[in-house]
């Protein structure tokens, strides 16, 4: 589904020998001009999805985090830092799943069915601002922290974190020192958990969160929040911060199509080829308001329009009218 | 040379046009300016400029605002009826726009967004229009 703006220019042919074939030229051209200008109008226009962050930088994890109920949301998020599509980043079942199962196998077999534990997971809560991020990370247990990170809340959570928390060489609350913290470190250097997110990020994905992950480890330098310090919950939310925006994805999709000339009758259209464009520009009682880009792009440039078929048609007919005009105009 | 008014006298005479027609404030809970409010009850009305160029001439300006009017309702009839009711009122309406007079008012779109689910599972229609109106107004300065 794309929500494309079209546009119509219509000549009049005046007669069949060669001025009707420049005619056509000249508003083909200047067709393709307008809707460049259309579009890059449109571009400047359209919001940054607001689903993903709420239009400041350090909001778009937090949200990105608040939707990991939803795994198509999530998915599409970190397809910016993963590439690919996030499909692959969702293997794990979900607690709901392993319930279900449990109570089938256990009909089936006669007997009391299991009660499946909540799975330990890294979460990210906002409390009523994005700067009180919390990562509530490895709970009941550190042991079971381990299993987090094994078979986690989703995968894409944890490759978001672990390298941060993994380059930063910080610790997060409940990863204690002493003989479990020990345990941990040992445990993580097995195969299964090394973390291999590294390897499938994006280049854009890599250079965003290097940059996090160094005022993450740098702490205070980095951060304007005094007593900061490096690798502590509050340089990690800082180096969260600190990672650019994601999205703009509908920016990304809009273009001008090709033009049609047929007859006397040039078409052409701009596109914004992306499933949730029409929502933008006319709201919905689900995703908010509207935020019209297309239309108001368009109306502004109406009047170009004109000039620029104007504009090609001099051109097409070889009168330097701009100039002659200046010549003119010059020590009278 | 006096500074033009803007699109709100426009919003006011909008609101007050659907307030006026009995069958509509009958048929929706409430008017809602770009989103309603959560829990209103539906069907209900938004509305919101979607684009509002003004067109300067020696003496004064033409407003040309772009207003989209959606009905959400929980069942499509509803809402195509509905929205027949605001057309019927908006159409050709001779709006009163406080400091402006009104050239035109007319529907030039229809708009519909796909039915959606809202947090219960329900089916929400989501249907409308582009209303679009031509407001003239004088920039004559008094001295």
């Amino acid at each position: 589904m794309t929500t494309a703006a079209k546009f119509v220019v219509q000549i009049t042919p005046i007669d069949e020998s060669g001025i009707y074939k420049m005619m056509q030229d000249a508003a083909d051209s200047a067709m393709r001009t307008w809707l460049n200008k259309v579009a890059a109008d449109a571009k400047n226009r359209a919001p940054i999805r607001k689903s993903f962050h709420q239009g400041r930088r350090r909001e778009r994890w937090v949200t990105v985090f608040e939707h990991a109920g939803s795994v198509k949301d999530v998915s599409k998020a970190y397809s910016e830092y993963f590439g690919g599509g996030g499909d692959v980043l969702y293997r794990s079942r979900s607690q709901r799943y392993h319930q279900l199962r449990e109570a089938v196998t256990a009909k089936r077999e006669g007997r009391p069915a299991r009660k499946i534990p909540a799975r330990p997971r890294f979460r990210v809560v906002t409390a009523g601002s994005a700067s009180k991020v919390q990562i509530r990370a490895f709970r009941p247990t550190e042991t079971k922290a381990i299993d987090t990170r094994r078979s986690g809340w989703s995968l894409a959570g944890k490759n978001a974190v672990g390298p941060l928390l993994e380059l930063g060489g910080g610790v997060t609350r409940g990863v204690t020192r002493g003989p479990e913290r020990e345990a941990y470190e040992e445990r993580r250097s097995g195969s299964y958990l090394q973390f291999d997110a590294w390897e499938q990020l994006t280049a854009r994905g890599k250079a965003d969160l290097t940059h996090g992950v160094d005022v993450f480890a740098a702490g205070e330098k980095n951060n304007t929040k005094p007593g900061t310090k490096p690798g502590s919950m509050s340089a990690l939310v800082a180096g969260v911060s600190a990672m650019p925006q994601l999205g703009g994805r509908l920016k990304r999709s809009i273009a001008p199509d090709d033009t049609k000339v047929v007859g006397n009758t040039v078409t052409g259209s701009v596109t914004a080829n992306i499933r949730y464009a029409r929502y933008v520009e006319f709201g919905t009682h689900k995703h908010g308001a509207a935020q019209p880009f297309m239309r108001p792009a368009l109306w502004q440039n109406k009047k170009l329009l004109a000039a620029s078929f104007a504009s090609d048609v001099r051109g097409q007919f070889g009168f330097a009218y701009s100039g002659t005009r200046g010549k003119r105009g010059k020590g009278k | 040379m006096t500074a033009p008014t803007g699109t709100g006298p426009i919003i006011q005479a909008l609101v007050q046009t659907l307030r006026g027609s009995t069958p509509l404030k009958a048929a929706v809970s409430g008017f809602w300016e770009g989103m309603a409010p959560r829990g209103a009850t539906r069907p209900f009305v938004i509305y919101q400029v979607a684009y509002a160029p003004m067109f300067y001439d020696w003496t004064g300006v033409i407003l040309t605002a772009g207003i989209d009017v959606f009905v959400i309702a929980e069942n499509s009839v509803d809402a195509r009826n509905i929205d027949g009711l605001v057309s019927q009122a908006l159409h050709n309406a001779a709006l009163n726009v406080s400091g402006q007079s009104t050239l035109i008012c007319r529907r030039t779109a229809d708009v519909v967004i796909p039915p959606d689910l809202d947090g219960e599972g329900k089916k929400i229609y989501q249907v409308g229009g582009t209303y679009e109106i031509w407001t003239a107004q004088s920039l004559a300065s008094g001295g």
